[in-house]
């Protein structure tokens, strides 16, 4: 109550006036913008002193009041990142609006509702770069899996790389089933992302070199199948190795992850460890693609009913560091060389050959 | 309210820029529709449209009119100015859409439907101890300390009797207005991302509150980012016996505060 009255004794309506009637110009100025800054959402409504009730804040009221907003905000959780996400979209610093790479405007629109889901690419290509030139096509033929496809066609193309593998890899429960395994699904909301587990596991540093296809380019073919709207991606690649057994338990420092599985390779590969997803199981194979910047997990088609490989997900591939004297047991386990390009180097210099195969 | 809707004969963007408003709402459910009366030309057409659309265009004029009183207000908004069983004019009008929010005067953004609770900009700001998080010289502690006890002392006031627990749970404004805020569907409308980008100026309509992008955003990141964070750090406080000294710590800042905000009005 005291503060109440403080601000009705000198608070700004007195004090106010009178600045206004006899200080000199700059002090009025003064004033009038610290006005501005003061609240600028309250209005001209009175605030009430910031000590009014803060002395009957008992400690359990806290607790519970504490819990209560707790529960609040993680029910808010999911809301709060795609509103923020919407508020990135425009520059805070008024900079001129530059085109967008389509894959980042698509990662928004997986929070995104529309009522026809082929908005969820066409709501979006008024922002992205122009070469992408995809058609809007709102007739009945044109399905959202066509149009989802062809999209991923289109970036591959503007990109001249695989990097829409990595958006590929990551939510695909609501069209995945009905897509080329190498074209996302951005229908689905984000669910796992191997990414980011590794840059909890491995640091931000760690995760910044990583370029497995250095100096390598993509060439991308597309073959159709006749029978079905199946269209599979030709790339070029060198096999880095065989998922072989669950290595989770044997390796402490890792800290076997939620979503994520630690996987040993086959006696043979030149690596020995690789992160990948849930998804990946033994008999897997970890390749190095030319214009995907990590390493993938492919499926090798069964030799009678598929020609096509399954694109399962991105690999991290890991290898003991060098051996402590300090301190015994197994060593670290640190990024391995080929996540930064080595396989690639010894394609460039002819002593690895690259393989042609098709993602289905 | 009922206000004279008339169609403009089609031009020119260019012949326009700047000039009209752009309308940026969430078309909600398709069962619940208002019927639209149209004047084109000498032809009046009635057409079924969202509620919410209408909804919206009533509040935009309402500000409009606030705002400037003896001008007509020049609106865009899709359901009217594109016919949407036209595949082909649809198709046309969607590849320049990002153009036309790009040329208008300003975007508006209403984010409330006709059921929405009122003060759904404000409510949450309302009779708090926020001040500006980016100008002000208040910690976050402070401002938390004036959440947790907002309308606390009401309560007590006008609820002697009763739960006073379950009275500030129902009854806390702000963060009922903070969920309303957040879960409003607008946010998370494909197209509504695209009017918002390429908007020259946005501005926020809810009811008959509106509130300018570079007012809103602030706040919203604040919520987002800084509350979370320090009912972590209170809540882990808490959990290690601390939050008495704590709350001590932050009485005192508070009445230092004061003080300071007392010298500088007076000065």
């Amino acid at each position: 109550m005291a503060g109440r009255q403080l601000d009705r004794n000198i608070g700004p309506s007195r004090v106010g006036r009178f600045i206004d009637k006899i200080a000199p110009p700059p002090l009025r100025r003064a004033r009038e913008s610290r006005r501005r800054f003061a609240r600028p959402w309250l209005g001209s409504g009175a605030r009430p002193p910031l000590s009014e009730g803060l002395e009957e804040l008992a400690e359990e009221d806290v607790a519970w009041r504490l819990s209560y907003i707790q529960q609040t905000l993680r029910d808010l959780h999911g809301p709060m990142r795609t509103v923020e996400s919407v508020l990135d979209g425009r520059s805070a610093d008024g900079t001129p609006w530059q085109p967008r790479d389509l894959k980042d405007l698509l990662a928004h629109s997986r929070n995104c509702q529309s009522s026809d889901p082929r908005d969820r690419l066409y709501a979006f290509i008024g922002l992205s770069k122009p070469e992408y030139r995809i058609v809007v096509d709102y007739t009945w033929q044109n399905t959202v899996v066509s149009t989802f496809i062809e999209a991923a066609q289109r970036i591959i193309a503007v990109d001249g790389d695989l990097s829409i593998l990595s958006h590929a890899a990551i939510g695909r429960r609501i069209l995945g089933f009905f897509l080329p395994k190498w074209v996302p699904d951005w229908l689905s909301p984000v669910d796992v992302d191997l990414r980011a587990e590794c840059r909890k596991l491995l640091g931000n540093k760690a995760l910044e070199a990583v370029n497995a296809s250095k100096g390598l380019r993509a060439e991308p073919a597309y073959w159709f199948r006749k029978d079905s709207n199946d269209v599979a991606l030709k790339v070029e690649g060198v096999t880095l190795g065989i998922l072989d057994q669950a290595a989770d338990e044997s390796y402490d420092e890792l800290h076997k992850p939620k979503d994520y599985q630690v996987f040993k390779l086959l006696e043979g590969s030149l690596w020995e460890f690789a992160v990948v997803s849930r998804a990946a199981r033994e008999g897997d194979e970890v390749w190095m693609l030319c214009g995907a910047k990590w390493p993938v997990v492919l499926r090798r088609p069964s030799p009678h009913l598929e020609v096509t490989y399954d694109f399962i997900g991105e690999a991290m591939i890991l290898t003991p560091g060098p051996a402590d004297p300090e301190a015994p047991g197994p060593a670290t386990l640190i990024v391995a060389d080929v996540m930064s390009g080595s396989e690639a180097s010894r394609v460039v210099n002819f002593t690895s050959t690259l393989e042609e195969i098709y993602l289905g | 309210m009922h206000c004279e809707i008339e169609v403009l004969d089609k031009m020119p963007l260019k012949q326009v820029q700047g000039e009209y408003l752009a309308l940026s709402y969430c078309a909600g459910s398709p069962d619940s529709t208002a019927i639209f009366s149209i004047r084109e030309g000498k032809e009046r057409i009635h057409f079924n449209a969202f509620a919410n659309l209408g909804h919206a265009v009533h509040r935009v004029y309402q500000y409009w009119s606030t705002e400037h009183p003896n001008r007509d207000l020049l609106l865009w908004a899709d359901q009217i100015c594109i016919n949407q069983a036209d595949h082909a004019e649809r198709a046309s009008q969607v590849a320049m859409m990002h153009e036309i929010y790009r040329n208008s005067r300003m975007t508006l953004v209403c984010l409330s439907t006709p059921s929405s609770e009122p003060h759904g900009l404000t409510g949450w700001l309302k009779g708090s101890f926020f001040d500006s998080p980016l100008t002000s010289g208040i910690d976050m502690d402070i401002q938390l300390a004036g959440l947790l006890c907002r309308q606390h002392f009401s309560a007590w006031e006008t609820h002697h009797e009763g739960d006073v627990q379950e009275y500030w749970a129902k009854n806390h404004e702000w963060i009922s207005s903070m969920q309303a805020l957040f879960a409003c569907p607008w946010w998370a409308r494909s197209w509504v991302y695209q009017e918002f980008v390429m908007a020259s100026q946005v501005r926020f309509v809810w009811a008959e509150e509106t509130k300018s992008l570079e007012e809103l955003a602030p706040q919203i990141r604040f919520v987002c980012r800084e509350i979370p964070l320090a009912v972590q750090a209170w809540s882990d406080a808490a959990a290690a016996g601390r939050l008495s000294s704590l709350l001590k710590d932050i009485k005192q800042r508070v009445v230092q505060y004061e003080v300071r905000e007392v010298l500088q009005i007076a000065l």
